[in-house]
């Protein structure tokens, strides 16, 4: 009981002499060095150059990341020019049952680039010499190029802004929950603690859905008149990516990251293919002056296959738009450097297995979204544009992927 | 029409006065006033700097801290959403870049002390007068821990386990950096030859 009694009245005493130290200490003023504020407003100066820097890159980022989801959805509504609806009309120079090359009306809408000698004995083995006999060339295929129906909306709008909680609530000056370097006050909502290392180790398992832009090969005597259309998600888009890394935090709100990445995916795309099987000329008036020159198709499905398994090297780096209480948001580009463990193209045509490139290197911009579900742990939404050089191009496939794709990543992070 | 447009100038060119409340000086800064700016800097630097002065161990230091409180307040102005508690949020910023300041600086943590016999060393009496000046000066040349341990528990109140979540240290820690800096504290004033304590109650 003594003993208690005199704990309360030490208890007691320290208040009070914490009260007189706070008293003289409290108030405490200086005054700082004359040139302090001249210092503060070139900072301030300063500070206000890089923010309308980095939102305006973010901006630039933003908009080509929109234009290029548009342009990939604008560029993938299938353009079937059914040729068996044209008719090339001779000139009155030409006599009736003598057909010329008009295959230039064919002229193809996209460009591209030949395809292999394989490739070529592979699709003209198949075909009735006989009824090719006419043709000094067949006409170009038509431009096929498909992403899917529609990209899913991605609703990603950002969490509030950190506000100022009310004091009545919170006797004490300093929140404790709220770290030292975060000067908001929102200590009343719970935070999972935002990671301050400048250095981290990241380790990062990506499944992908990619939205290609397809394109046919021209040069052949094949047309294809329509790609199987997959919906926006679908198992058969995915791709997968696993990444180890580092990230340096350069400044408050610029990552720059560096890893190794081990990615692979395996799609296929089914199609209709239209082969000119001959030609039908008719005449158009009495005297057999002009005449129309029809081709004549069969019609095959076919499947295309592209199997690959890469390893890379990517460097990157971020710029922190947005750090919400769990999410974050940010946008940034990364250029990576592949090795193709496997990279090939398999068509149902003869069953042969085509090798395609070895290398390849990329660049990217994205727009990321990161949830916190753990000090440690991260989920991931990444909606990427890729711009690859050499993926497949120059190959024997019927089709080809172009090098520029949109892909959404999502995924776990862990960072250590 | 004419009128009016002098008057919104003038009220434009008019330098910032006491008379302006704090909400309008925020609304002012979040639109990079610089006047607005200048205002509060003059109205709270004092302040601050005393801060900064009691958290640091020297004025460079202080000056350090203090031009980075600055640059942080009116990057984060934006946030305040409660004008008549400005200056608790802005001494809230400077005490937060001051521990940052001083976690940047200390590598090496705190020692972790398990067990703090705080009976043993309890210090119910206290000086009888000292003047603020020599007692911030003793308060500034204590070890780093302790002062900011010190300073957090002491003058700003919070707790222990506020402190420890605060610095990322144990409650322990945080109990022995008190401890610690009380004996300091006493010792030092010892040494200017305060011995005589008196006994409050």
């Amino acid at each position: 009981m003594g003993a208690s009694v005199l704990q309360n009245l030490r208890n007691m005493d320290e208040h009070h002499l914490n009260q007189r130290l706070k008293n003289q200490l409290e108030d405490f003023e200086a005054f700082p060095s004359e040139e302090a504020w001249s210092n503060i407003q070139r900072a301030l100066k300063q500070e206000r150059k890089i923010l309308f820097h980095e939102r305006l890159s973010a901006l630039i980022i933003l908009l080509f990341l929109g234009l290029a989801t548009f342009f990939v959805i604008k560029s993938s509504s299938f353009r079937n020019n059914d040729m068996s609806d044209k008719t090339i009309v001779a000139d009155k120079t030409e006599k009736p049952g003598e057909v010329n090359d008009h295959s230039e009306q064919f002229v193809p809408v996209t460009p591209s680039p030949p395809r292999s000698k394989e490739y070529r004995r592979s699709v003209s083995s198949t075909y009735d010499k006989n009824q090719l006999a006419d043709q000094k060339e067949a006409p170009s295929s038509k431009t096929a190029n498909f992403l899917g129906s529609f990209i899913p909306k991605l609703l990603m709008k950002g969490p509030e802004i950190p506000l100022l909680t009310p004091m009545k609530q919170k006797p004490a000056m300093i929140d404790p929950s709220d770290k030292p370097g975060n000067t908001s006050q929102e200590a009343d909502v719970p935070i999972i603690k935002k990671r301050v290392n400048r250095f981290e180790l990241f380790a990062m398992a990506m499944p992908s859905l990619f939205y290609h832009n397809l394109q046919t090969n021209t040069s052949d005597e094949v047309v294809i008149s329509s790609l199987e259309e997959r919906s926006a998600i679908s198992g058969e888009r995915m791709g997968y990516k696993t990444a180890l890394g580092g990230t340096f935090r350069y400044r408050r709100n610029l990552e720059l990251s560096a890893g190794l990445i081990y990615a692979w995916a395996d799609e296929s795309f089914n199609f209709t293919e239209k082969t000119i099987s001959g030609y039908r000329t008719t005449g158009s008036n009495a005297e057999n002056t002009t005449f129309s020159v029809m081709p004549e198709f069969s019609v095959n499905n076919r499947t295309v296959n592209f199997r690959r398994k890469e390893l890379g090297l990517q460097l990157g780096a971020s710029l922190l738009l947005h750090r919400g209480k769990i999410f974050e948001q940010s946008v940034g580009g990364n250029i990576a450097f592949h090795r193709n463990l496997i990279n090939e193209s398999r068509t149902d045509f003869n069953d042969e297995t085509i090798k395609l490139k070895s290398h390849f290197s990329y660049v990217s911009v994205f727009y990321k979204l990161d949830y916190r579900l753990s000090r440690h742990f991260d989920l991931i939404l990444q909606p990427t544009f890729n711009y690859a050089s050499f993926i497949n191009e120059n190959e024997s496939s019927p089709i080809y992927i172009k090098p520029n794709n949109i892909s959404v990543n999502f995924g776990v992070a862990y960072h250590l | 029409m004419l009128t009016f447009l002098t008057e919104h100038i003038n009220l434009i060119r008019e330098p910032l006065s006491s008379m302006y409340s704090n909400r309008e000086l925020i609304h002012a800064c979040k639109r990079n006033n610089a006047r607005a700016q200048e205002f509060l800097y003059e109205k709270f630097k004092k302040r601050l700097m005393g801060i900064c002065i009691r958290y640091t161990g020297c004025r460079e230091e202080a000056e350090d801290v203090f031009h980075e409180s600055f640059i942080k307040i009116f990057k984060s102005i934006k946030n305040v959403k409660e004008p008549e508690y400005l200056e608790r949020w802005m001494k809230h910023v400077t005490i937060n870049t001051a521990i940052n300041h001083f976690r940047r600086k200390n590598k090496v943590p705190l020692e972790n002390i398990r067990e703090v016999d705080l009976e043993s060393n309890a210090y119910e009496n206290i000086l009888g007068e000292i003047d603020q000046e020599r007692l911030l000066a003793i308060i500034q040349n204590m070890p780093e821990g302790y002062k900011i341990v010190f300073q957090l528990y002491v003058v700003e109140g919070f707790t222990h386990k506020e402190i420890a979540k605060l610095m990322e240290v144990s409650e322990n820690t945080s109990k022995s950096q008190l401890n610690r800096a009380k004996k300091y504290l006493k010792k030092q004033l010892g040494s200017i030859g305060i011995t005589k304590f008196e006994k409050y109650g």
